[in-house]
């Protein structure tokens, strides 16, 4: 065991400073791309419309990389209801709908040391029962749709529901979005959203931040 | 043991049945007698029944929604005790039919790209062979290595990343704190050097579509891949995480793919018959005992392969800009084998005119999952979690491509 501390007192401390500071990295793509010059044409989602992208159809493909480039800009949500009786601990059940696969891994590198969410107050559970956050990810499923409605069923109040992706946000390119099973409180952009983006939509969704 | 005549995969066409034999190129013609034989290889599957029937027999349901297993999937253990007796799984909850048929080319690219997010590099550059090889688009030694860089980062992310998993099953924190840091530290070279954490937006058909930065890639990469090899020596004397996974699911078949065929001693990788890797030297790793320690070995012996690679790969790079080739023909079929992460995947096409025609995917996962069912025959229900992520399946590519 001594050595395994060892090797994370050689390590130092790794874990970002945010909120406090900016991040220390951004997957450019993830972020909203911002118009630069040109018009873009060939948009596969229909996002952009007077040259404005929709968080919400953004599938994050760099398609319009000739007249767009990546914001870099960690706000990439839509929070449409705030919780703050969830400030200071927030357990989030996470619920696959018809995902890619890369949603959940980036779900699950908020545990990571370069994250940490459990530093900022949020834990995954492994039962909707004790959730106060639903975390819907992937296109819905027909199979899924019951699946979806019984957990927030079964969620105490009060709760918010995220919708994390493009996937439930509208469909992306792949099915359907989570619009008409459950409404969703907070839509966060990206696919997939890039970790630092999902910790600032927690944080804006229980108001924590500006 | 030769398995040169081992199927890999079978597909009905225009009211024909076709199977698909290890290191074989073309798709051959099936007589009806072998049917009920071939039909594990059927990509149309969406049940894996292993329903046992008897006095005090239970089957206990796990899933599907579960925080345990990271994506959606039902399982349910038969049992009547602590022992399984034989196990089934539904993978078909989250199923996504994903339309690549007739689809344009770059359409269809985005969605390969994320029927497997985790392994799209993998996915995506299959799809971009397949339609190459069969419209005749010779492309460019540059886009290869490019691709290669991309799969290999993309093997050392997910292999770490089932190793994680193994580790937090065992309740080894530190130690999977340590290598989540390290994926994510893999992730973000990726961010960096492509522009997306998963390598979206990058593959093309005929190329690659963005300029990359690979400046100190490969240092990078090495200082990755030595620190995992510190904490492997450190893991490796922890007795309890190795008695967890030492003789849990031990399945020997022919069938398996990828680092679970090669845990059974078996030296196939399709890596060693794929042209892009003619002029990179790398071992083809193996070990015996066919458990869920010796399926971790082989993840974690290959990450130093995949070092290995990504080094001699970005020194025979001859531009970092995007580079589109153009077609040849317009008509034309092929079949692809690349090695995901997971195991072989597989990919015949055919192409009229310009259009996609017809399509048969069969990824690792398939025959995977059936292995890991097969293997739980006899386990005790606390072994589920040991076996089931030492193979490295990903429900999400059990989606239907048609
Ligand atoms: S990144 Fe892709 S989906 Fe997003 S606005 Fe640009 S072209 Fe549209
Ligand atoms: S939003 Fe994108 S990354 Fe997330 S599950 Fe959907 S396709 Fe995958």
């Amino acid at each position: 065991m001594s050595r395994w501390i060892l090797r994370g007192l050689k390590k130092g401390i790794i874990t970002s400073r945010f909120p406090k500071n900016e991040p220390e990295t951004i997957s450019p793509w993830s972020t909203l791309p911002v118009y630069m010059k040109n018009s873009y044409k060939g948009c596969p989602t229909d996002a952009i419309h007077n040259n404005e992208v929709d968080l919400r159809r953004c599938i994050s493909c760099g398609r319009c990389s000739s007249s767009f480039s990546p914001s870099l800009n960690v706000n990439n949500s839509i929070i449409l209801r705030s919780e703050r009786y969830l400030k200071k601990s927030l357990k989030i059940y996470v619920l696959d709908a018809g995902s890619c696969g890369a949603c959940n891994t980036e779900l699950h590198a908020l545990s990571n040391p370069f994250y940490d969410m459990n530093r900022l107050g949020i834990f995954f559970v492994n039962t909707p029962k004790q959730a106060d956050a639903l975390f819907v990810i992937g296109v819905l499923s027909e199979q899924m749709k019951r699946v979806v409605k019984e957990a927030y069923d079964i969620m105490a109040e009060p709760k918010l529901v995220f919708a994390m992706g493009a996937c439930p946000a509208s469909g992306n390119i792949l099915g359907s979005s989570l619009s008409g099973i459950l409404d969703a409180d907070v839509i966060i952009g990206g696919c997939p959203p890039d970790p630092f983006v999902i910790l600032n939509a927690i944080m804006n969704a229980r108001g924590d931040v500006s | 043991m030769n398995t040169d005549n081992v199927i890999e995969g079978f597909f009905y066409n225009g009211g024909t049945q076709y199977k698909i034999l290890r290191r074989t190129e073309y798709p051959q013609k099936v007589t009806a007698e072998s049917l009920d034989q071939l039909d594990q290889w059927n990509c149309l599957r969406t049940e894996f029944q292993h329903e046992t029937r008897g006095e005090n027999i239970m089957g206990f349901d796990y899933g599907p929604s579960m925080g345990g297993v990271i994506e959606s999937i039902l399982f349910r253990m038969y049992t009547n005790g602590e022992r399984i007796v034989s196990m089934s799984a539904f993978p078909h909850f989250k199923e996504r039919a994903i339309s690549i048929r007739s689809q344009p080319f770059d359409m269809a690219l985005m969605r390969m790209e994320r029927f497997n997010g985790f392994h799209s590099a993998s996915y995506s550059t299959m799809f971009c062979r397949v339609i190459e090889q069969s419209m005749r688009i010779k492309t460019t030694q540059s886009t290869h290595m490019i691709r290669i860089i991309m799969m290999e980062m993309e093997r050392i992310a997910s292999h770490i990343f089932v190793i994680t998993r193994l580790c937090e099953a065992a309740s080894q924190n530190i130690a999977a704190f340590h290598l989540n840091a390290l994926r994510e530290r893999i992730i973000r070279l990726a961010a960096k050097a492509f522009g997306h954490r998963y390598f979206f937006g990058i593959n093309s058909v005929g190329g690659t579509a963005r300029k990359i930065h690979i400046d100190h890639l490969w240092e990078d990469v090495g200082q990755i891949v030595n620190e995992f090899n510190d904490i492997l020596k450190l893991l490796s004397g922890s007795r309890i995480f190795i008695d967890r996974i030492q003789k849990t699911c031990i399945i020997e078949r022919p069938w398996l793919s990828g680092p679970a065929l090669r845990a059974t001693g078996e030296k196939y990788d399709a890596r060693m018959s794929d042209s892009y890797y003619d002029r990179i030297k790398f071992n083809v790793v193996s070990e015996m005992g066919s458990d869920s320690l010796a399926r971790f070995l082989v993840r974690a012996r290959e990450i130093t392969e995949s070092g290995k690679i990504i080094e001699q790969a970005v020194s025979q790079i001859e531009t970092t800009k995007p580079v589109i080739e153009t077609a040849s023909e317009k008509s034309g079929n092929s079949l692809v084998r690349i090695e995901t992460p997971s195991g072989n995947a597989i990919f015949y096409m055919e192409i009229e005119d310009g259009n996609i025609e017809y399509t048969y995917l069969r990824p690792p996962s398939l025959v995977n999952l059936e292995g890991f069912l097969l293997g739980m025959k006899g386990n005790v229900k606390t072994d589920f979690p040991f076996a089931y992520e030492s193979f490295g399946i990903w429900v999400s590519e059990l989606s239907v491509i048609a």
